[in-house]
């Protein structure tokens, strides 16, 4: 068994999902995995044996899709965006906790919520926070690993994973009330 | 109650650092204490973590195609893949 077979192979599974959040489709995602395997192939000589495969392979995977995006004209909204996170905007209190935390101390109400609104809700964060959350939240990839596969500093890679986590969770609440798992918060309280 | 060395602003802002295994400056074990301590900041906790295993639980329910290994091995013995 050659190494691309023991070394790469076994990240297939991580590859599709990480492609299926990108794409949003699993028909595309189908496509850049397979592109993903054939360029990692290509380019097995610069591959450095022992270092992980896997944040190679999801580099790979990203570079090919945001390369089609640009052709596709397809941009995500541009967001502005800083370099780290304000410790004042860290510490100021989540205000889906501060809506949620009287009603439903222990956060049930995420559990109520379907896995496809899950998905839904990653497909429509932009690119840049949908990347750093799934690496981070699904992938369990190191925000160094992240820094480098999205080639930014480590710094933005917390701000990025701040931001779209409190957008997921807004998304993910407002879902939950819509749905009747948790009543809104009254105004004023 | 609070720990000493960690206050409720520095637990907040280093919720997810806490989570993420990321801590520098300061260690698992100050932040770990403070939300056990702390009845204000523990829900915070409570939160995040369950958020955390929501998307797990999602990411574990989603399956890749069973037959996608196969075709990428033959896509690339196409090429001229030869193990």
């Amino acid at each position: 068994m050659s190494r691309l077979e023991t070394e790469a192979l076994p990240h297939l599974d991580a590859v599709y999902h990480f492609a299926l959040r990108l794409s949003g489709s699993a028909d595309a995602a189908d496509d850049l995995v397979q592109e993903t395997f054939f360029r990692a192939y290509r380019s097995w000589d610069r591959y450095t044996p022992g270092t992980r495969a896997r944040s190679w392979l999801f580099t790979i995977c990203r570079n090919l899709f945001l390369r089609g995006r640009e052709r596709s004209l397809r941009h995500d909204e541009i967001v502005a965006e800083g370099t780290s996170v304000d410790p004042r905007e860290a510490s100021r209190e989540n205000p889906v906790f501060h809506s949620t935390r009287e009603l439903d101390p222990e956060a049930r109400f995420f559990h109520a919520v379907v896995d496809e609104e899950i998905f839904r809700a990653l497909d429509e964060l932009p690119e840049e926070y949908r990347s750093a959350v799934v690496l981070s939240d699904l992938e369990d990839l190191t925000y160094a690993e992240i820094a480098e596969l999205m080639d930014v500093p480590v710094g933005t890679v917390k701000s990025r994973l701040y931001r779209g986590r409190r957008m997921l969770q807004r998304r993910l609440y407002e879902y939950a009330v819509s749905t009747g798992h948790i009543a809104p918060r009254a105004e004023g309280s | 109650m609070k720990s000493k060395s960690v206050g409720c602003r520095e637990a907040a802002e280093r919720v997810f650092e806490f989570l993420d295994g990321e801590l520098e400056d300061v260690s698992e074990e100050e932040i770990a204490e403070h939300f056990r301590v702390c009845g204000r900041c523990y829900p915070s906790l409570a939160f995040e973590q369950a958020f955390r295993d929501a998307l797990a639980r999602a990411r574990r329910g989603e399956k890749a195609p069973a037959d996608l290994r196969e075709r990428v091995l033959e896509a690339l013995r196409k090429e001229g893949y030869d193990p």
